[in-house]
């Protein structure tokens, strides 16, 4: 199954669904132009609701790593969503999650940007 | 016979232009679709003998004029394909003028008595198409440069000569014998495929530099990988290296060895290929000079994440470094995001994991690194690898896993350490087998070190 990305937009908080494999080549490359997207249309808060992905190889978490600190220097902070079990894994392996904010329920996501 | 061969060049063209999927060119599917029905054009034309008023046209006849006429369209497209749209658009409009003009004449052809007085919609073209090209060129117009335009070009206007040449001729007698019209195809053909030729020899020619760069970027690369590990007393060690493509990310080094300590490191560039390669040379050549200073394995990793950082942005890699001292019988690592390594105790048969608690190297400026010990003893294994190891997915999408490599761990404990190397990348490669062909999609790396003493 390939990738694919949704939008959608609550409180002016813009929320990317990702689902599918993230992996070297297509995925992560589709993943990379939509937050590059968001970021040239202005939107400064973005979140990555990673509930329907299947699986991310190490390629996939550097993108996804890639994307982050892009949006940072651009003062624009990405947040992350809904981490399966495989997206967990490597993020306690590589330690990542000291890096992202991560949430597990998409109020208490939105609601992090207005404090 | 001329009919029979143009119409099966037409098919060759059109199906190769399918079959050469992902770099077809557009030029190749307008000649092929151009040639096969001109060609069957002239089949059914040199079967009826075309004589005026000696029997009604027919459906042959009709169906052959018909083909004809309609293969003018895509000729034009290749036309322009390497002409451009034109001056405003020029060459555009003729195309949809001669269409125009084609379903006119079947529309005439269909009410009248005697349709072969109806003149030809070629005639069309071979007034406006030296127009066109006057015009624009009068307009300041050039067509964009393109390789082998010249020969094209002269295929081109030969045809057009030829086809406009049989069109007075038709026009004035009144029959439709092809005269000149097949050999002005021939002279398109071969200049056609004479272009093609030098356009394909020309990307092999690229192709064949680019297999030559890579067989010397693979030679690098496994320059910079240890050929043959040190043997050091006390210890034996064995490695193994797998990169999915020509080139990869991972790297392995033996670092600074002495008479009481050695360095392993293992590196893993996120990524495969070209820039994974680069950046793992990059690698190298940070973590040796730092182990050259007999740094430790944080200040190691922690110059590397810089190294990372300031030269290789949006690059980031996974390490792990392990100072083995044989005199304490003890080790200090560090880890950045890696899997942890493995220990194996030989006396409880038990495995450890050799947990670090470090974050991806390249995300975070400064980043530091905690140092972990460990003492080992005669009898112990140490693994260390790269995720392309306990990833390796199974035709099933299972995962060759931490579980299955405890296992084979525990099970193949007698095996010596090169033997058991090789069982284990035996059994990975058998694992990521798919459709009976060896199929990896990461790199795998690891090495084995056993404490003999």
């Amino acid at each position: 199954m390939s990738m694919t990305v949704q939008l959608r937009e609550i409180n002016g908080v813009t929320i990317l669904d990702v689902a599918g494999r993230i992996t070297l080549g297509e995925g992560s490359v589709i993943l990379r132009e939509k937050v590059r997207e968001q970021l040239n249309l202005g939107k400064h808060r973005i979140i990555v609701n990673l509930a329907g992905v299947s699986y991310i190889d190490s390629s996939g978490l550097g993108e996804l790593t890639s994307a982050f600190t892009t949006a940072k220097n651009r003062g624009v902070t990405l947040k992350l969503l809904n981490l399966t079990k495989r997206v967990h894994d490597l993020m306690q392996i590589t330690k990542l999650y000291t890096v992202f904010d991560v949430y597990d329920d998409e109020g208490s996501a939105i609601e992090s940007f207005s404090q | 016979m001329t009919g029979a061969s143009i119409f099966t060049i037409g098919l060759l063209a059109t199906t190769a232009y399918f079959v050469a999927a992902p770099s077809r060119k557009k030029e190749l599917l307008w000649f092929g679709l151009f040639a096969g029905p001109y060609g069957l054009a002239l089949i059914v034309r040199s079967a009826v003998p075309p004589i005026e008023g000696s029997q009604p046209d027919t459906l042959l006849v009709i169906f052959g004029k018909l083909v004809g006429l309609f293969a003018a369209i895509p000729a034009l497209l290749l036309f322009q394909e390497w002409y451009g749209y034109g001056w405003r658009l020029s060459s555009r409009l003729l195309i949809a003028l001669y269409a125009v003009a084609v379903i006119l004449v079947l529309g005439l052809m269909a009410f009248h008595d005697r349709p072969r007085s109806i003149p030809s919609p070629g005639i069309l073209l071979v007034i406006l198409f030296p127009l066109v090209l006057i015009v624009d060129r009068m307009a300041g117009y050039r067509p964009p440069p393109a390789p082998h335009r010249s020969i094209i070009f002269g295929g081109l206007f030969t045809f057009f000569a030829s086809f406009s040449y049989d069109h007075f001729a038709h026009w004035r007698s009144g029959n439709e014998v092809a005269v000149t019209e097949p050999v002005g195809f021939l002279v398109l053909t071969m200049c056609f495929g004479s272009g093609v030729a030098r356009q394909i020899a020309a990307k092999e020619a690229e192709r064949i530099t680019m297999a030559n760069e890579m067989a010397a970027a693979r030679k690098i690369q496994f320059r910079i990988l240890p050929t043959t590990l040190p043997s050091l007393p006390g210890f034996s060690i064995a490695a193994r290296y797998s990169p999915m493509s020509a080139v990869a990310g991972d790297f392995y080094a033996l670092l600074g060895a002495d008479s009481q300590k050695f360095g392993l490191i293992l590196a893993d560039v996120m990524g495969h290929g070209v820039p994974a390669a680069l950046v793992a040379s990059m690698v190298k050549v940070s973590v040796s000079s730092s182990a050259e200073r007999h740094s430790g394995p944080a200040a190691v990793l922690e110059e590397l994440n810089t190294t990372l950082y300031k030269e290789a942005p949006a690059q980031y890699a996974t390490a792990v470094y392990i100072s083995i001292d044989h005199e304490t019988n003890s080790g200090n690592y560090s880890s950045a995001g890696h899997p942890p390594p493995l220990l194996w105790r030989g006396d409880a048969r038990l495995l450890e994991k050799l947990d670090g608690e470090g974050l991806l190297l390249g995300v975070r400026k400064g980043q530091e690194y905690v140092e972990n010990k460990f003492a080992f003893h005669r009898g112990d294994r140490l693994i260390v690898y790269s995720d392309g190891l306990t990833e390796a997915e199974s035709e099933g999408g299972t995962n060759f896993g931490d579980a299955r490599l405890g296992a084979l761990i525990r099970t193949e404990e007698g095996l010596s350490t090169e033997d058991f190397a090789t069982m284990l990348l035996n059994e990975v490669h058998t694992w990521c087998h798919k459709n009976g062909d060896p199929s990896q999609a990461d790199d795998i790396t690891f090495v084995v070190v056993d404490f003999q003493s």
